[in-house]
């Protein structure tokens, strides 16, 4: 940036001379210009250097008898204004595109070769020139690029030559770059892009006006679904909807447009995400309330495996799902489930299913007594089996396995009362009698 | 004590190891398995290498992203004496095993384990599940499942494992942020620069009015003033302008731009020997001296000292020409 800095000075210098061109006009006081002829031509705030200087002739030829007889003895129209411009002027850069009036050597399109209100003799203001000949719509919605909306079309064309399409100063994204300095600063850092940001800015945004903010067509999550059909098929299918697609920022709740240090364009780390609205109790649309997880984790050290890894998408389905608590697969919300494999769909998707299929193991689990599986023995019931939820507590407990203190069982909180020693432990819950269970040497339980 | 401490910090610092009786710095449960292929494979056949098995289930996603990222990470580490291999319990399923790896593009060795004694020793209760084990064959602990930030965290933790980096490096890369900067910052940014475009093409009022945005979403960044501070110089304001620029010596006190435009200020009041004082101070060590040449010029010839006006008109001149930044039509006149 600090680069840039002395250009303030070039460029006012050359301001600086313009300016001194255009006070010559003053001095200047004969010839053509006169008070009963052509009295105006230099009064304008900007007047061209011959003018100014009274030099006519340097332009229109010499006419002897254009002063005695104006209307019979008139000057020879200038034919190649382009040409004649090229007298004085350098000629422009050759570069790749050509504005068309420059191609076409009508300089005077833009440019009144007398003067004019506005620096560089230009016909009009901004934009209001360029529209002369342009679609003005570009700039006509909602949202305007800033550039665009205080008609600094120059901001980013050429008004002469360049070497990019529609004559732009530089390609996108380093035209982008050259006043959003702060994006190429952080997609150059970046660990995650954005695949369409990382192409080209205008994958997305519209260079001169919009719809929606940010010069977007659409607002999140419409934008997005344009690219992420899947998403959309499956948000607009699902039976529950995560919240925060259809509140606020909506996609842009949970990920980041443009780069990302986290994997899927998170904004932030997974679990900071969830915890940052499910910091209360909430209640959904349906009259559901969901608990404030916050709360739960801080009071209850003994988490469940995703959790402690901080990606509660192990077990929810963050955009949606048909399931109960928009978990990735079937989980049953009762106490009591006949068996059957599709139940435990969700844990089993992580633990080994055997656990509740094989009646004895040494190697499965820890919850036996000798070799008799205690997991299967639980769970494998043809019409009352117990679901893990009727032991585990799900999220996080104060004892190991996150085993619960209490389980809802109607109007009751059934205590486990739960107990572990070194080779196995007990149980005395408001289902049986207190049953002790060892691994090294079975317990015979009555 | 101080091994206390050690074993201290990297229980602390281990992945989450839910192992009941295996806890990091254990000697590693010794194994023997056959591979896909037929081989017998021990843990003592790593022997002076740190070994990261990763337990998995064939048919599940999770665990094929688990090993699409330690194949990665295999590659950058083999190097270091990392070594990668896969165990599974599933014996049924050799071709089924070779099938999926090939998919992949995966490329490890597989160990079977159908009594499932690793699964046991290491007591695996969930797919994936990786396990590190360090140089000296001790287990330094596993991490469960695959979770978005599986790839960051089983590098940082190989990366602690190694001595490469310390705890405070390894909570850096578990939690990773996104730190996008100070909005108003970026807001002045992008403003200043849109005004400095305005103003190199002509456009003052423009120039002005994206200027003082920039200086109302940040109001101290110096070169925001002093650019506003040249736009007022334009439009022949300089008690306005002279409050900009003496903002901007505030903020960036050897500032020779601010400084030029505030001596240039002066000439502008009339006030030649403020800003010959001013001015004859910027141009020493100045590599764009060019406007502080101008104005100095111009202070000269306000008093009436028509030699050090040409002198110092010259100089402007002499630095422009070496610069080229004429403009053309000036270039055709000399």
């Amino acid at each position: 940036m600090k680069k840039k800095y002395p250009v303030i000075f070039h460029l006012l210098i050359l301001s600086f001379f313009f300016t001194c061109t255009s006070n010559f006009s003053y001095a200047f006081a004969n010839g053509c210009i006169t008070a009963a002829c052509h009295s105006n031509l230099d009064k304008t705030k900007f007047v061209h250097g011959p003018v100014a200087a009274g030099e006519c002739a340097a332009c229109h030829g010499d006419s002897k008898d254009h002063a005695a007889n104006p209307k019979k003895s008139r000057f020879k129209a200038i034919t190649d204004v382009g040409k004649k411009c090229y007298e004085c002027h350098d000629t422009l850069e050759k570069k790749k595109k050509t504005h068309a009036p420059v191609q076409d050597g009508e300089c005077t399109a833009c440019h009144d070769p007398h003067g004019s209100s506005y620096k560089f003799q230009l016909k009009k203001e901004g934009s209001s020139l360029c529209f002369d000949c342009h679609d003005d719509s570009i700039v006509g919605k909602k949202f305007v690029h800033g550039p665009a909306a205080v008609g600094g079309c120059v901001a980013c064309h050429e008004p002469h030559t360049a070497n990019f399409d529609k004559n732009l100063k530089a390609k996108s994204p380093e035209l982008c770059y050259s006043c959003h300095t702060d994006k190429a600063d952080m997609f150059k850092n970046a660990q995650v892009i954005h695949p369409p940001v990382e192409e080209d800015c205008l994958n997305c945004h519209n260079p001169h006006s919009n719809d929606a903010n940010f010069m977007l067509p659409a607002a999140a999550p419409e934008l997005c679904f344009e690219c992420h059909t899947d998403m959309k098929e499956w948000v607009n299918n699902v039976a529950t909807k995560h919240g925060a697609i259809s509140q606020g920022k909506s996609c842009l709740n949970c990920h980041e447009a443009h780069v990302s240090a986290i994997p899927k364009m998170l904004a932030k780390p997974p679990m900071d995400l969830c915890l940052g609205c499910h910091d209360k109790d909430r209640v959904t649309t349906g009259g559901v309330t969901i608990t404030n997880l916050k709360k739960l984790l801080a009071d209850n050290k003994d988490h469940h495996g995703p959790i402690k890894q901080k990606d509660c998408s192990g077990c929810h389905n963050t955009h949606g799902s048909d399931n109960f608590r928009m978990l990735r697969a079937y989980y049953p919300s009762t106490f009591y489930a006949p068996f059957s494999m599709h139940n435990y769909g969700l844990c089993f998707s992580c633990h080994e299913e055997s656990i509740v299929k094989d009646p004895e193991t040494t190697t499965l689990t820890n919850f036996r007594n000798g070799k008799i599986n205690l997991h299967f023995k639980h769970v494998n019931k043809p019409d009352k089996g117990r679901v893990c939820r009727s032991c585990h507590e799900t999220h996080a407990s104060n004892h190991l396995k996150h085993i619960r203190d209490a389980v809802p069982f109607g109007s009751w909180e059934v205590p486990l009362n739960f107990n572990k020693t070194n080779d196995g432990g007990s149980c005395l819950p408001g289902c049986h009698k207190i049953k002790k269970y060892n691994r090294a040497k079975m317990e015979i339980n009555e | 004590m101080i091994i206390a401490i050690i074993l201290s910090i990297i229980l602390l610092l281990s992945p989450s190891a839910f192992s009941e009786n295996l806890q990091p710095l254990d000697k590693a449960p010794d194994f023997t398995l056959m591979t896909v292929k037929g081989d017998a494979v021990s843990l003592q056949d790593f022997k002076n290498n740190a070994l990261i098995f990763i337990y998995w289930k064939p048919d599940h996603e999770r665990s094929i992203l688990a090993l699409k990222d330690a194949d990665k990470l295999s590659k950058a580490y083999a190097a270091k004496g990392v070594r990668f291999i896969a165990i599974t319990a599933e014996l049924a399923e050799k071709e089924k095993i070779n099938a999926l790896l090939n998919q992949n593009g995966l490329d490890f060795q597989v160990l079977l384990d159908p009594q499932r004694k690793v699964y046991s020793s290491y007591e695996i209760r969930v797919y994936p599940t990786t396990v590190l084990i360090d140089k000296d064959n001790k287990f330094f602990g596993t991490l469960p499942g695959h979770a978005l930030t599986y790839y960051s965290s089983l590098e940082g933790y190989i990366k602690l494992m190694l001595g490469e980096i310390d705890k405070e490096s390894l909570e850096k890369m578990l939690t990773p942020e996104n730190n996008h900067g100070n909005e108003a910052e970026h807001e002045a940014e992008r403003n200043y620069n849109l005004a400095l475009n305005f103003a190199s093409t002509g456009m003052l009022h423009e120039s002005l009015e994206a200027v003082k945005k920039s200086i109302e979403a940040k109001p101290d960044i110096a070169k925001s003033h002093t650019l506003l501070g040249f736009l007022l110089l334009k439009n022949n304001e300089p008690d306005p302008a002279i409050e900009h620029f003496n903002k901007a010596l505030e903020l960036e006190p050897d500032s020779k731009d601010a400084k030029t435009g505030q001596g240039a200020a002066y000439a502008l009041k009339n006030e030649p020997d403020k800003a010959i004082e001013i001015l004859s101070a910027v141009i020493t060590a100045n590599p764009y001296p060019q406007m502080s040449y101008y104005y100095l010029g111009m202070a000269h010839e306000l008093k009436g000292e028509k030699d050090p006006a040409i002198e110092m008109y010259k100089k402007s001149l002499h630095n422009l020409l070496e610069k080229g930044i004429l403009p053309s039509s000036f270039s055709k006149c000399k």
